[in-house]
Formats: C-alpha cells, sequence, structure tokens
C-alpha cells in the first residue's frame, strides 16, 4: 500500500515538473519572443516614420528613391538586424537591405498584415522573428509595410538556457519531493496499513478474526465494518459447503436469517476515507512541487528578460540619437529642429514604457514625454545619465535623455508572475485529476471493491467476483472470495447435476436465485466511479477550448466563399454554429447515454470530434471552419452532458450535490486549462497544430474512458425514455421548474454567454485593458467556478439547503455586476467576473440537483431525461437569446446600458426564484 | 620556321578579315536614334545614350537640339520623313507636340506614322491630348514615359513643410502652351485644397519670349501679395531662367517648389519632389529597346511611369529663408546645398 501510494505521489509529482517545465519553458519563449519583436518594432517603427511625410502625400511607397537607404539604417540601429523589407500592399517588396531584392515577401507575413488589427503586428518562421509594422496614409488605408527580421539565435539560446535549468530544477524537486512525501505517507499510512494487514493476517488464516480491534476514527471504524463484513461472508460461505454438501436441500437456517441489506453508499466510505487521507498529501506534494518549480521559473524568466527590456530601452536611445544626427548632418541646426518634439511624443505613444526622451547639452533642447520622478526611477535610469551622445563632424554636441516608467516595467514582470502563475495553475489542476485517478486506481478502487463483495457476501449474495487488484493482502482477500462465490457456483451445478429430476425445479431454481446465481456463473463486480471518468472529461474540455482565443483570427485569415458577407458576421459563425448545435444536440444527450452508455457514447461522438479537430487542421476556407466547429458542438454537448448523466447515476441523492459540484470543477478545470493555454499554445506551436494537439487529448481522453468507464455504465434499462421536443415545455408547467429555469438557469446562462464571453472582453478593452489583461481577467470567472463548484456540494452535504444557495448566488452575481454601473473602472468589473464565476459556480451544480429533485419527486411522470433535456434546452435556447438581446442593447446604448440589463435580469430572476422555491419547496 | 611564315600569315589574313567582317556586319544593322531635345543634351539625353550604350545594341544616337527655338521643329520634321530614323526621341511637351501633334490632328507637318516615338517629359501627356492613357498611347507608332507627381502632391509637400501655407505664387508665361495649361490647371485645383492661387502673367502683351528682366518685378510683386511660396514647372522658359527666377524669388523671401530637380540642386529652389532625368532617360532607354530590339510595337506598349522620386531640399536656401525643413522631413529628405 505505501509503495503503491508513493509510487503513484512520484508519477504525478514527476507528471508536475515534466508539465510545469515544458509549459513554463513554451511561456518564456512567448515572452521572449514577443519582446524581441518589440524590441525590432522600434526599428521598424522609425523607418515607417521616414516614410510617412511621402505616404501621406498620397504617393506610394515604390516611389521613394532613397528607400533602400532607408531600410538600411535597420544595421546602423542593431548591426543583428536580420533583413528589413519595405513591401506594398500586394506583397511586393520595394526596398530591401537583401541584393539582390527579394520580389515579394511570403505569403504569411502578407496575411499577418492583412489580418493585424492595429500596426505592429510579428510572426516567426523557422530561424527568424519578425517584426512589421504597416504603413497607412493620412485616411487609414494600409498602403505598405516594413517587415524587420532578426535571427532567432537569441531566442534559441535563451529558451535552451530555461529548459537546462528547468530540467536539473525539475529533477532534484522531483526527487526531493518524492523523498517528503514518502516520509509523510509512512506516517499517514501507518494506521490504514496496520489495520489492512491485520485483515490480511485474518485472510491467511482463513478464517477472520471475530474480534478486531475497533478505533475511534473514521477508518478504524470503516476496517472493523469491513473485518465485520469478512466474518459474516465466511460464516454464510461454511453455511453454504455445508447445505450443499448435506443431502438435504433445505437452506441452512444461519445464513438464511443473517441476510442483512447493505447499502452500497456505506461500503464505500472505506476507500472514501482513505482518498481523504491522502487528498491533502497529494495536495500539497502537487502544489509544493509546482510552487517551488514555478518561483524558480519566474526567477529564471524574469533573469532571462531583464537584458531584453534593457536593450529595447538602449534602442530607442539608439534611434533618437539617430534621427536627431540625420537632421544635423542635414543641416538644421541643434536648436531649431523643428517638429521634433511632435515626431518624439508620436513615437512614444507607441512605447509605452519609455516616459520622456530628450535632448540635451547641458540643458534640454527638445525634450517629449513627462519626467519620472528621478527619486522613483530606477538608478542606471536616473535622469541625465548620458546614454547616447550625438555627434557632429567627430564631435558630441549633445546626448539623449530617457526616462524608463518604473511602473511599467513592474507591471511587465507583473505580467509574467500572472502568466507563470496560470500556468502553475493549469499544472496543479491537471496533475490533481492524474493522482485522484492513480490513487483511485491503484489503492482505493480495489479496496471498495473488496468492501462490496464482502458485503455481497456477507449477504449471501455470492454472483460476483473481483479481480484482485494488485495490492497484495486486498488482492489476497478478493482472490479469496471470488473463489467462493466460483466455488459454491461449481458445487450449485453438481448439486443440480447430481439431483437429476428428484428435486423440484422450483426448489432448485430458488436456491440459484438466493445465492445470486440464477443468471449462471459469477460476473465480475464492476463498478462506476466518478472518477474513472475525471480526467478523460478534464481533456476533453481542454482540447474543446484550446482554439478559442484565436479562433475568430483564424476564421478571418482563411477564405471566404461567401464574398457578400460581413467579415465580422463571418467570424462570429463557427461561435455561433457551435452553439446552434450545442442547444439541438443537448436535450437528446440524455436519452443517448441511457441507450448507449456512456463509454459507447464518448468513442461514438469522441472520434468525429476528432476528424472534426483534423478537419479544422486542414480547413482553407471560412465555410470549412463553420461546419467543422458546428461539429464539435455536437460532441461537445454529447460527451460533457453524457458524463454530467454518468455523475447523477453514479451519485447518490445524498452526494449528488457534492458530485455535481466535483463535475463542475472538473469540467470548468478543463475549460479554464483550454482557455489558459490556447493562446501560448497557438504562438508557439502555430495555430493550425493546436487543432492537432487537441485531436490528440480527445483522443487520449476517448482511450482513457474505454479503458476506464466500465461497460454499459450510464445505460438504463428502461430505455423507452425518449426525449422529444414537443416536451421541452412541458415541465415549465411546474412552478418550481419554472423557477429554476428562468430564475436560476437561464439568467446565469445569460451571464456566461453574454457577460463573460461576450461584453466583460469588450468593456475591457474599451477601459484600454491589453489582451493579456482580458484573458486573466476570464480566468478569474473561471476560477470562481472550480472555487466554488465543489464547495457548493459541500454546503448542501453539511446540511445548507440547495434552493436559497441558488438564488443567493444568483443574487450575488447580479449585484457584483451592478458595482460596474457605479464605478464603471476595470477593478470592479473584475470583481463581478470573480463573484459572478463564484455564483455560476454555486448555481451551476444546484440547478441540476434542485431539478433531479424534481424530476424524482413531482415530475416523476416526465421522467429525468425529459425534465433534464427541458432544463438543458431552455438554458441555451434562453442564453442564446439573452446574447442576441444582449448585443442589440450594446450595440444601441453601449456596453454599461448592457451590463445593467444583465445585472437586472440577473437579480429580477433571482427574486423570481426566490419567492418561488423559498415559500413552496421544502428544501 | 620557314612552314611558320605561311602559317602566320594565313593566321594574320584570316584575322584581318574578322576585324574587316565584324564592324561591317554591325554598320549594317545599327540602329539609328534621333533624339530631339530643347535645349541640349542634359541629365535626361545622358541616361537615354549610357542606357542604349550598355544595353550591348547597336544603336547610335544622334542628338538635335533646338535651343528653345520651335520655329526649327518643322525643318526637323522635314528631316526625319525623309531620313527615315529608326526611333525618335522627343523631351518636352513643345518638342513633341511639334512632332506629332495630337491624337486628333493627322496634319501634313508631323512625322510619319510609321516612324517609333519615345517621348519624355511630358507634363501632362493627357491633358495636352498627346497620348490616350497610361495603358497604351493610343497612337500605334507613339509610346512614353511620365516623370511627374500630380499637382497636387506638389501642393501637399508645401503644407507639409509649412502648415500654415494658404497663398501659392505662379509666374506664368502665356506664350507658352504648357505654362499657360498649367495655370488653368492649378486655378482649377487650388480651391479644392484650400488654397490660393496668385498668379501673375510674366510679360503682358509680349508675344515673343518674355523678357527675364520682368522676373524680379513680378516676384516683388508677388510678395506684395503676400504670397510665401511658389510653384515653378511646366515653363521651359523659366527653367532656362531658373538661376534669376530663383535667387529673385529667394530676395523676396518666396520659397520655390517645382517639379524641376535641378533648380534644387544647381540653383536655389527650396524644394522639389521628383524623378531624376537621368532615370527618366535610363526608362526611355527601355522602351527604344523593347521596340527595337525585341520588336515590340510602340503602341502596344504602356506608358512607363518614372519610380524613383526623392524629397530634395536645399538647406542654404532653407536657412537663408529662414525655414528649417521639419523634423521628419529630414528623416526623409534629401539634404542638399549649393
Amino acid at each position: 500500500m505505501l509503495f503503491r501510494s508513493w509510487l503513484a505521489f512520484t508519477i504525478v509529482i514527476g507528471v508536475v515538473q515534466v508539465l510545469l517545465g515544458l509549459l513554463a519553458v513554451l511561456q518564456h519563449d512567448a515572452i521572449y519572443s514577443q519582446l524581441l519583436r518589440q524590441r525590432i518594432a522600434v526599428i521598424s517603427q522609425t523607418i515607417v516614420a521616414s516614410y510617412k511625410p511621402i505616404v501621406d502625400l498620397g504617393l506610394p511607397v515604390s516611389m521613394i528613391r532613397n528607400g533602400d537607404q532607408v531600410v538600411l539604417r535597420a544595421r546602423d540601429m542593431d548591426a543583428e538586424i536580420g533583413v528589413a523589407n519595405t513591401f506594398n500592399s500586394s506583397g511586393i517588396v520595394v526596398h530591401s537591405t537583401q541584393t539582390p531584392r527579394p520580389p515579394s515577401v511570403s505569403s504569411e507575413v502578407l496575411r499577418r498584415m492583412h489580418l493585424a488589427d492595429g500596426t505592429t503586428w510579428g510572426t516567426e518562421t523557422e530561424t527568424e522573428v519578425i517584426s512589421g509594422h504597416t504603413i497607412q496614409r493620412a485616411d487609414g488605408e494600409a498602403v505598405a509595410a516594413v517587415t524587420v527580421s532578426y535571427p532567432k539565435d537569441r531566442l534559441s539560446a535563451a529558451s535552451s538556457a530555461i529548459f537546462r535549468k528547468m530540467a536539473i530544477a525539475g529533477f532534484l524537486i522531483w526527487l526531493a519531493i518524492s523523498a517528503v512525501a514518502y516520509f509523510l505517507l509512512r506516517i499517514l499510512l501507518a494506521g490504514p496499513r496496520r489495520a489492512i494487514d491485520g485483515l490480511g493476517a485474518i485472510g491467511k488464516r482463513s478464517e477472520p478474526a471475530e474480534d478486531a480491534p475497533l478505533g475511534k476514527g473514521a477508518l478504524e471504524l470503516e476496517v472493523s465494518r469491513l473485518n465485520a463484513n469478512l466474518v459474516e461472508a465466511s460464516r454464510q460461505y461454511d453455511a453454504v459447503i455445508k447445505s450443499l454438501g448435506s443431502d438435504d436441500l433445505a437452506l441452512a437456517p444461519g445464513f438464511e436469517t443473517s441476510r442483512a441489506p447493505q447499502s452500497p453508499e456505506r461500503t464505500r466510505s472505506l476507500a472514501g476515507v482513505l482518498a481523504l487521507k491522502l487528498a491533502p498529501v497529494a495536495a500539497a506534494a502537487i502544489v509544493v512541487s509546482a510552487t517551488i518549480l514555478g518561483l524558480l521559473v519566474l526567477r529564471d524568466v524574469n533573469r532571462s528578460i531583464e537584458p531584453e527590456l534593457a536593450a529595447r530601452a538602449n534602442l530607442v536611445g539608439v534611434v533618437v540619437s539617430d534621427n536627431v544626427q540625420r537632421a544635423i548632418e542635414a543641416g538644421a541646426p541643434l536648436d531649431n529642429l523643428v517638429g521634433a518634439e511632435n515626431y518624439f511624443g508620436d513615437m512614444l505613444t507607441q512605447l509605452p514604457e519609455v516616459a520622456y526622451v530628450a535632448v540635451a547639452t547641458g540643458r534640454i533642447v527638445l525634450e517629449a514625454g513627462e519626467r519620472i520622478d528621478p527619486y522613483l526611477a530606477p538608478p542606471r535610469q536616473r535622469k541625465d545619465v548620458r546614454s547616447h551622445p550625438i555627434l557632429y563632424e567627430g564631435e558630441e554636441i549633445a546626448y539623449v535623455v530617457i526616462d524608463i516608467d518604473p511602473a511599467f516595467i513592474a507591471k511587465r514582470f507583473r505580467d509574467v508572475f500572472l502568466d507563470m502563475s496560470v500556468v502553475v495553475l493549469v499544472t496543479i489542476l491537471l496533475a490533481y485529476e492524474v493522482m485522484v485517478l492513480l490513487t483511485s486506481r491503484s489503492l482505493t478502487a480495489s479496496l471498495d471493491r473488496l468492501q462490496r463483495l464482502a458485503a455481497l457476501q456477507a449477504s449471501g449474495d455470492f454472483s460476483k467476483t473481483a479481480t484482485p487488484g494488485h495490492q497484495a493482502v486486498i488482492a489476497g482477500l478478493m482472490r479469496q472470495l471470488s473463489e467462493r462465490s466460483t466455488d459454491v457456483y461449481r458445487r450449485l451445478e453438481q448439486v443440480v447435476a447430481s439431483a437429476g429430476d428428484s428435486v423440484a425445479d422450483a426448489s432448485l431454481e430458488g436456491l440459484k436465485r438466493h445465492f445470486g446465481l440464477e443468471n449462471g456463473p459469477p460476473a465480475p463486480l464492476r463498478i462506476s466511479y466518478f472518477t474513472d471518468i475525471r480526467l478523460a472529461l478534464f481533456l476533453f474540455a481542454a482540447a474543446d477550448e484550446l482554439p478559442l482565443a484565436f479562433l475568430p483570427l483564424y476564421t478571418r485569415a482563411s477564405e471566404n466563399l461567401w464574398p457578400w458577407l460581413d467579415e465580422s458576421v463571418l467570424i462570429s459563425l463557427p461561435l455561433a454554429g457551435y452553439l446552434l448545435a450545442i442547444l439541438f444536440a443537448s436535450p437528446f444527450a440524455r436519452g443517448l447515454n441511457q441507450r448507449f452508455g456512456l463509454r459507447t457514447l464518448f468513442l461514438a461522438a469522441g472520434l468525429p470530434m476528432i476528424a472534426a479537430h483534423i478537419g479544422l487542421y486542414f480547413a482553407e476556407t471560412a465555410q470549412e471552419i463553420i461546419f467543422w466547429r458546428t461539429l464539435t458542438g455536437i460532441g461537445y454537448a454529447i460527451i460533457t452532458l453524457a458524463c454530467q448523466d454518468y455523475v447523477i447515476d453514479t451519485a447518490t441523492s445524498e452526494n449528488r450535490d457534492s458530485v455535481l459540484g466535483t463535475f463542475t470543477l472538473v469540467l470548468f478545470g478543463g475549460v479554464l486549462a483550454g482557455v489558459a493555454l490556447g493562446g501560448v499554445l497557438a504562438d508557439r506551436l502555430g495555430q493550425q497544430n493546436v487543432f492537432l494537439l487537441s485531436a490528440l487529448l480527445i483522443g487520449v481522453s476517448a482511450l482513457l474512458s474505454t479503458w476506464l468507464i466500465v461497460p454499459g455504465a450510464g445505460a438504463s434499462e428502461h430505455k423507452g425514455e425518449r426525449f422529444n421536443f414537443a416536451g421541452i415545455l412541458a415541465p415549465l408547467g411546474n412552478p418550481r421548474f419554472a423557477a429554476i429555469v428562468f430564475g436560476i438557469a437561464i439568467p446565469m446562462g445569460v451571464i456566461l454567454q453574454a457577460f463573460v464571453s461576450y461584453l466583460a472582453a469588450l468593456t475591457l478593452d474599451d477601459l484600454g485593458a491589453s489582451t493579456a489583461d482580458i484573458g486573466r481577467a476570464l480566468t478569474l470567472f473561471f476560477l470562481g467556478v472550480i472555487a466554488a463548484g465543489p464547495i457548493g456540494g459541500r454546503l448542501a452535504a453539511a446540511g445548507l439547503p440547495v434552493g436559497p444557495v441558488a438564488v443567493l448566488a444568483c443574487l450575488a452575481s447580479g449585484a457584483s455586476l451592478v458595482l460596474f454601473g457605479l464605478w464603471p473602472v476595470s477593478w470592479a468589473l473584475v470583481t463581478g467576473l470573480a463573484v459572478s464565476g463564484i455564483g455560476y459556480g454555486l448555481a451551476r451544480g444546484a440547478q441540476v440537483s434542485l431539478v433531479m429533485k424534481l424530476a424524482e419527486g413531482e415530475l416523476k411522470e416526465a421522467g429525468s431525461v425529459a425534465v433534464l433535456g427541458s432544463l438543458r434546452t431552455l438554458e441555451r435556447l434562453g442564453s442564446v437569446m439573452g446574447l442576441v438581446a444582449v448585443a442589440a442593447i450594446a450595440g444601441a446604448f453601449g456596453y454599461v446600458a448592457a451590463l445593467g440589463a444583465v445585472a437586472a435580469w440577473t437579480l429580477v430572476g433571482a427574486a423570481f426564484a426566490a419567492t418561488v422555491l423559498l415559500k413552496r419547496l421544502p428544501v | 620556321m620557314g612552314d611558320s611564315v605561311p602559317g602566320l600569315r594565313s593566321l594574320l589574313l584570316f584575322a584581318s578579315m574578322v576585324i574587316a567582317f565584324v564592324p561591317s556586319s554591325f554598320a549594317e544593322d545599327r540602329r539609328t536614334i534621333l533624339g530631339i531635345f530643347y535645349e541640349g543634351c542634359e541629365h535626361l539625353c545622358e541616361g537615354f545614350k549610357t542606357a542604349i550604350a550598355d544595353s550591348g545594341f547597336p544603336a547610335s544616337v544622334v542628338v538635335r537640339d533646338i535651343n528653345q527655338d520651335k520655329a526649327q521643329l518643322s525643318a526637323i520634321v522635314a528631316e526625319i520623313n525623309e531620313t527615315r530614323p529608326d526611333l525618335v526621341l522627343t523631351f518636352g511637351t513643345s518638342v513633341t507636340m511639334g512632332l506629332i501633334g495630337t491624337l486628333e490632328d493627322s496634319r501634313p507637318d508631323r512625322i510619319s506614322s510609321n516612324i517609333p516615338v519615345v517621348f519624355t517629359v511630358v507634363a501632362d501627356p493627357f491633358g495636352t491630348n498627346i497620348a490616350e492613357s497610361f495603358e497604351a498611347s493610343g497612337r500605334k507608332n507613339v509610346t512614353g514615359t511620365f516623370n511627374r507627381v500630380p499637382e497636387s502632391v506638389n501642393i501637399e509637400v508645401i503644407r507639409q513643410y509649412d502648415p500654415a501655407f494658404s497663398k501659392l505664387g505662379l509666374l506664368y508665361n502665356s506664350n507658352e502652351r504648357n505654362s499657360a495649361i498649367k495655370k488653368k490647371e492649378l486655378e482649377a485645383l487650388a480651391p479644392t485644397l484650400g488654397i490660393e492661387l496668385v498668379a501673375l502673367e510674366l510679360d503682358p502683351g509680349n508675344e515673343g519670349a518674355p523678357d527675364p528682366g520682368t522676373i524680379p518685378e513680378r516676384m516683388a510683386e508677388l510678395r506684395k501679395k503676400g504670397v510665401e511660396w511658389i510653384y515653378l514647372g511646366s515653363s521651359s522658359y523659366l527653367r532656362k531662367n531658373g538661376d534669376l527666377y530663383t535667387s529673385s524669388a529667394v530676395e523676396n523671401g518666396i520659397a520655390i517648389v517645382s517639379p524641376y530637380e535641378s533648380l534644387v540642386r544647381e540653383k536655389q529652389a527650396l524644394l522639389s519632389i521628383a524623378a531624376r532625368y537621368y532615370d527618366v532617360g535610363q526608362l526611355a532607354a527601355g522602351q527604344a529597346l523593347k521596340i527595337l530590339r525585341d520588336g515590340a510595337t510602340p503602341g502596344d506598349l504602356p506608358i512607363v511611369r518614372a519610380t524613383d522620386f526623392a524629397y530634395v531640399v536645399n538647406m542654404d536656401v532653407a536657412r537663408k529663408l529662414d525655414r528649417i525643413p521639419p523634423f521628419a522631413f529630414l528623416q526623409i529628405a534629401e539634404a542638399v546645398t549649393n
């Protein structure tokens, strides 16, 4: 037991180190490459500024006679520059540092230029990082662009350095944490080991001891229960053998009376107790190992990028001095540089980290920007430090002063910290899922099976056997119990054969029925656990969300077969198709699950999902993307909802809230991982390859499901229960159902679809937040969801009524959105995201649980398929309609009004739900 | 040794035959290009000749300079129709107009329509109806080059340089067709660009070439009318008198913007955005080679545009006028001094 637990821990810590190390290197490379691009963007920007007067006249850049000299300046500013090209809007190179001049730029560069939202953009090739800057005419039309490429050597070197450091640090952390885990587990598992070894001793004697010690803890209690069951099972077996051995086939009195019903829920608690004991250590091992490596990564990444930040500031100095020197060499007097302050002022708007630029001779000749208080500035950037001399005829006649904004630099490092935190978080989430699976498969599941088998035999049921598993003592006991089942069957068969016709069939059948063997030999015991699907569900959700961040851009970049369609509409179509597919597929999920079982369904829906992602990989037109993405919507709806149904089915009505909460945690954990990693993976692997990665992850999750899910799990006998669309509205006749749908489910759906997926990003963008900031703010919502999901379940388990929890969650979410109406600033919106995330997490499990209660009670006639199908369809229909309505309000009255509408909707909904549910539902 | 003498002799004989044969074979195929220039063989002419020579194509360029005397043109037409050169190169609107006329006229005093013509430095070949469009001249035997930026660009350049600019001065010579056309064009253009055009006739009432002595007078007059920028272009006469013209402008504190780059480089115009005439000559040579060497029909060739334009600013003049170019300008402009 100790070794297996330790092995599982060691594997998981290894997974943490490898995954975090790899993701950290990818993240580092993404940051570094971005900084490199930003640095050389200073050069492309200054070249563009040179072209600007010509372009503003409406002349093509190709008409500039000294264009080649202009691009050659790139080399003067940084000798390491690869190639600088100026090309027109059709990609023809008109000026270049290269001789002979290349005829045109690559189609990828041209594509990037046309797709860029702003004037600055970039891309990468195998060997170069390319920074591009579009040249716009005064009317905003893009007429040309400048690209400056930089060899990737620096990036590769920095990346290898980080990789080496990660590998060494990860290996050492792995060794250390694994060793610590061993000792911790040794202490923690000492009790359980003794208890189970005690069972082993009983097993070896083939006779369970009647006097197993009773301790005070839950574990001891469960062990003693198991022990009692084992004793009873032995007694039953002995009695059976005895009676089958005798001529009299009447049942021995002993076992007839002792058939005590064993609640299968109760028997699971030994595994539960053990898992509960291991969970904190597992969580600690994962969090600690991830945090240590995360902190090391942070330190190393900061060290790695620091020179890049300094190099960019230095380059700004070079550019300023170069530009001023050119003007002076042309014959302009230093103290009469007409329009230079505006020129540098414009330049600074694109260089957020440079607060102030000046040219000084001892006094300031010209300046732009705001000076930084010298006491705030870092010492080496203290004002009036001569950075770049301006020479005239070999003599220094002036110098450049640059003030770097320390707040900006601090923000840059904070961004790195937050980026790394997200990576650490995702690693922790995934590692935890792996840990849960490994612990369950290697330890708790076999213990659970033993408990169940013992309980069955204790009640005289010999219909099951079990695969022994690996844990020696437990395996021994299980083998013994399984052998008894087989033995009972064999003996029974012998009796039947030897009895011939002399014994009444009815009596024999009764005997078989009594042992649970009327349908043939004992069958393997199969138990469905939620843990069986957790990792598969997590990976599946992550795979589905990975392309989300770049899908609109990817659609825009592809060929459009419908030129009459507006581009903004076109790029929303993959999402629209996806949502519609979910809307239409949702009601069928439960029916399909009951018909085929989750395992078959996972595979059946997984294969077209893989095909759809491969289709997306090869897609060349927007229409293909729309088609394939719509197909993934069908798969997503069926698989996630079938998983939810599986959870509902494996749960008991007592622990349903808690399990649904955990389901939310796992599903949204996967969503969060996908959303958080999609961007960085697309940046480092290429957008197209992310689709392949998604296909791969879906393949892995389908395999995991085939391997782990018990065949037929989820399938139900009452196959007559089918969903039909006409039945969607039927349950609404029940006021409580209506209150849940309109008061909780739809408002929370609107929060997710309209607020989180649409309004929040646009509003934050409006407030000037960067894409990365927006991404992180949205992450906060999902974090709220995954944090609150299990808490909701715990609250319910602790006896808090589910109805009020859901209503309060809904109220809190609505109220948090009102904040922004009162203070229309970023923090208010971010708070709204966090609070509504928590609200969503609490309400999500609660609404399903409430509806299931209704389906088992007041709406029993309709059946769970119809009721759940109705909830899901109405929720999604409401969300989509809400999204359209909110978009319309935003278009007509602005984002604040739209946010107000979402808030009002949620609050009114919650009030409605409160009046109906709290008054009448005995929760 | 005795054997080697006849051997050497035969070798020499062979060599002399080769030498004798080569020029005669070239002489047979050598083409003649007749270039008709308005005033001497300058940058464009040099560019043309160099490009033809560099191409290795056997062609002789014969230069005919009319020295601003349009009266000579009819004799030249007659000579061309008689000697039938392989190609005629024309320089400037006046020369081109005199030799081939407009699209519509088919007067007998034009050169024969089966002699290929390449025109250059025609300020507005479409406005003057010398050619139909950039795609093709509209005449089987004619093609050409184009080397100007639109006048609106010249005006915008001033505005970029001097945001307070609102009044453009122009001295024109109504005896010169080009100059008169330019005045009309600017009159129409100025209001659309939100500026006022102050146009003065150089020597009103004089039917012949204007008296250069009127240039300083007119310049002072413009000054009085509050003009700070004048446009100098589309007038061979003014270009010829560029020295006097630009110096008297500077004396009056007036800056000159001109499509004639040489006036900035060599005289005292402040600013020019133009293609180099040398480059235009090379473009014209390209057109000529396409016709003579590659067998293209002139009418099928597009009118090629000069591509390499430059801002040229005379810094000495800028300092004299106390109008230092804007900083952004200096990042792209070619600064020259006299």
